[in-house]
């Protein structure tokens, strides 16, 4: 394994991925944030909301620093560590790419003038469509990116035959099956995560102690879009569920341990397997779930992963990722749903202490999800990189200098993950937001 | 009852009409928290 | 067509890069210089209400060259993929650590010298360690034998060509930069900072000139064929260096630096597309050439499409960002009202 090419790169791959994931669902999630909240501070002239976009700008803009810099990785590390694979995808799935850069290219430029024109418009709705290309840049970039993933999941778009793409067509292969699921779930659940990390510094806050209105601003503001998204996530989590049983059954079967094909198939959480009986022990099993989720029919017929050839079949242990998302996926709705309805009915405090705890934890729980949801999504496509084309195997760098590389990168990362959250508190807890209130009260 | 508009068309609908719930929502509702807002005073100096 | 027109755009963001990447990396180690012999407030003002707004988009330009590289030609990503997995992966470290690093020295708490040091070092590591490509291309440091390609790592490190051009892009890096900052300063009408900017830049022009003919010396060694026809296309080459003389001839009598920062800038462009085209129709010598190895035509013209629609996006917003930073003038000078 230590000198295996292939293994090594998926190990990097992975390790760049995984980090990369929580910088760029951040980056695509809090712009939407910054943008409302400042289009209300100048609706309703309260510069509580003003300075919420403000603070929450400036963390934001360190963290989209270190997500633009582990996508300059990604985006190298794909040709360096699978060159064959950039190779094929160059000649098919190069536009995506290609505009990936264009929409980042955009967020880039407009997010350099956000930052510092904060005073200098005579009119603050200048400023603020300002953030509206952020947004657009940053959801654009999600967008296109994932589109990449998609076409590797479903090439479309060419004709194979003797070693050869022919009749490459661009669009189709940019709006490949596996396109439209993948990009909304991306980014609601990125809106969502979002979400819940802005609502969770500021339940932080208020369960610290604070009585200033602004955090229980912040705290609604976000709420609202934690269980908006949240929905969102759960209905295009469904038909990514009805997209996996019409396009990519091997993955939902993997998914869900589901072997034999059979109608009234049921949704399995937990549970341990026994891989040569093909049994499952305590389980929870939701009778007819899985045949709802695949095709909205309780009695529909759901294709089991004996109808593949075993060596073509995805790693089991998905299953646990697949219900970890799941489960936290509800567990964020819950908490949206619990804040909303004591919000609206007086008879209940939804700023209880414990309800405070449970959106903390969301915050957490939410990034783990994201991560959960990758794998799942990443190695439920093995062992293709182009299913039924490319193989990992096939497309991997023959170099043997990947361990390494593996080595030097994993160091780097280590080193971000424990400066970033460093310099956050810093900053923070340097220029806490009630004395920028009170130098606010004057300006205003 | 799964079709293409399902799988291609419906998520993309999906991302629209929540950011427009989300917007509609949060602009329409009332100021969160009115009554216990102490601060409020000092917001119109201008 | 399509590969004229894709290497083209690609070598022009290429030469956007080395315009823009070289004014952020030689401003980083300003930067780091004036805060070790605490110059300061002379020139850091300057540098960093430059640097802030525009930082980000710098990283795209490169970003921008290696996707449109690989979309215009794949069979670059298969070798240039393979044989630069260890330099490549050093230049992204050193990204990796200026991106962030800047951005905790900026928007962080604390101002701190290893995150300064940092900052400026890699700003000289980072275009030395990206110039390797350009020599790698020249030919004979990459073997292909048994169907895999390999980096031949010990050529690259005896032979003279590939240090001289480090040397050049490091002293390229220093002027382009000093040359942008006199203009930046004498606009703040920062007196200190010009006159040190100005000292910087008459300082490295000399070293830059004589690294350009060192690089052609060597390079009539190392690829003889390459050397012919940028003799053949001189007159290119001798316009950079009327630039470059009317460049520093400028700065030196301290008239119109927005002037002698664009002759800089011409200076480079006349080398870099000279260098260019000459190269051509070799990507990489001798395995990729622009005419065997173009991407196939539907996906050639939907990129060319697709990159017209993002110019048409593109271009307003960066004469925005230069409008609201570099060339305004209150702006330059610390005023933050917009007129």
């Amino acid at each position: 394994m230590i000198d295996d090419p292939v293994i090594l790169s998926r190990i990097l791959t992975y390790a760049t991925l995984g980090f990369h994931a929580i910088f760029a669902t951040v980056g695509v999630g809090i712009p939407v944030y910054i943008c409302l909240s400042e289009y209300i501070g100048i609706k309703r002239k309260d510069s509580h909301y003003i300075l919420l976009a403000k603070r929450w700008a400036r963390g934001y803009t360190i963290l989209v620093a270190v997500g633009v810099v582990t996508g300059t990785i990604i985006a190298f590390q794909l040709s360096l560590l699978w060159p064959t694979f950039m190779e094929n995808a160059g000649q098919l799935i190069a536009l995506p790419l290609f505009m990936e850069t264009f929409a980042f290219f955009f967020e880039a430029i407009f997010l350099g003038i956000y930052l510092y024109t904060w005073d200098r418009f005579k009119r603050p709705i200048y400023h603020w469509l300002l953030s509206l290309p952020i947004v657009l840049g940053s959801t654009a970039s999600a967008f296109f990116i994932t589109s990449v993933n998609g076409f590797m999941n479903t090439p479309r778009g060419f004709i194979y035959s003797e070693g050869a793409f022919t009749n490459i067509q661009p669009l189709v292969a940019m709006f490949n099956p596996a396109m439209p699921s993948k990009v909304s779930h991306v980014i609601t659940t990125a809106y969502l995560t979002g979400a819940f990390i802005l609502a969770a510094i500021a339940a932080f806050h208020i369960l610290r102690g604070k009585t200033h209105v602004y955090y229980k601003k912040a705290l609604h503001l976000t709420m609202i879009g934690c269980f908006i998204f949240s929905i969102a996530t759960v209905v295009n989590g469904d038909i990514s569920g009805k997209f996996l049983a019409a396009y990519q059954p091997e993955k939902l079967a993997a998914a869900e341990w589901h072997f034999e094909t059979e109608d009234r198939a049921t949704l399995l959480l937990g549970g341990i397997l026994d891989p040569d009986e093909q049994e499952v022990k305590f389980g929870i099993r939701l009778p007819y779930a899985l045949s709802i989720l695949a095709f909205n029919r309780p009695t529909a017929e759901v294709i089991g992963l004996n109808e593949f050839p075993e060596e073509q079949w995805p790693p089991l242990f998905i299953h646990y990722f697949f219900n970890l998302m799941v489960v936290i996926g509800m567990y964020l709705a819950g908490v949206a749903f619990v804040y909303l309805v004591f919000y609206y009915f007086n008879r209940f405090n939804s700023l209880h202490p414990w309800l405070l705890r449970a959106i903390i934890l969301g915050a957490p729980l939410a990034m783990l999800s994201i991560e959960a949801g990758w794998i799942m999504a990443e190695v439920g496509r093995q062992p293709w990189i182009m299913r039924g084309f490319l193989t990992v195997a096939e497309a991997a760098t023959t170099s043997g200098h990947v361990l390494e590389m593996l080595i030097l990168f994993s160091l780097l990362y280590i080193a971000l993950g424990l400066l970033v959250p460093a310099i956050l508190i810093r900053l923070f807890s340097k220029r806490n937001a009630e004395t920028e209130l009170e130098k606010q009260h004057v300006i205003l | 009852m799964i079709n293409d508009f399902m799988i291609m068309i419906l998520p993309i609908l999906v991302i629209f009409l929540s950011l427009g719930v989300f917007f509609i929502w949060v602009s329409k509702s009332k100021e969160p928290y009115a009554s216990t807002n102490d601060s409020k005073e000092h917001t119109h100096n201008d | 067509m399509i590969e004229t027109i894709g290497i083209t755009v690609l070598w022009i963001f290429l030469y956007g890069y080395l315009i823009v990447g070289s004014i952020d990396f030689g401003a980083g180690f300003y930067s780091f210089y004036a805060k070790i012999t605490k110059k300061e407030h002379t020139i850091r003002k300057v540098i960093d209400r430059y640097l802030s707004p525009v930082w980000e988009v710098t990283n795209v330009f490169l970003i921008f060259f290696m996707v449109g590289l690989i979309g215009f030609f794949p069979a670059t990503a298969y070798y240039y993929g393979t044989a630069l997995l260890v330099p490549g992966s050093v230049a992204l470290v050193l990204l990796a650590i200026r991106g962030s690093f800047y951005a905790f020295a900026n928007y962080g708490a604390r101002e701190s010298n290893i995150y300064l040091f940092l900052y400026g070092i890699t700003g000289l590591l980072i275009p030395a360690s990206l110039t390797t490509v350009l020599t790698i291309s020249e030919g004979g440091f990459i073997a292909e034998e048994g169907g895999t390609v390999r980096l031949l790592l010990g050529e690259l490190f005896v032979n003279p060509y590939s240090w001289i051009v480090v040397l050049l892009a490091i002293v390229s890096v220093l002027f382009i930069s000093a040359s942008f900052l006199t203009y930046y300063a004498a606009r703040a009408d920062d007196h200190g900072a010009y006159s040190l900017m100005r000292n910087f830049s008459l300082i490295w022009s000399g070293p830059t000139i004589l690294m350009s003919f060192l690089v052609f010396l060597t390079l009539s060694t190392h690829n003889p064929e390459h050397f012919q026809r940028m003799v053949e296309e001189s007159w290119i080459f001798l316009l950079s260096l009327v630039t470059f003389l009317a460049a520093v001839w400028l700065i030196y009598i301290g008239k119109n630096l927005g002037l002698a920062f664009c002759l800089v800038a011409l200076q480079y462009a006349f080398a870099f597309f000279g260098y260019g085209a000459t190269h051509l129709p070799y990507i990489l010598y001798p395995h990729i050439t622009i005419t065997a190895n173009v991407t196939n035509a539907e996906m050639g013209i939907t990129l060319i499409i697709a990159f017209i629609a993002g110019l048409l996006l593109l271009v307003p917003s960066l004469f925005l960002l230069m409008r609201l930073f570099i060339f305004n003038a209150d702006y330059v000078r610390g005023s933050n009202q917009l007129s």
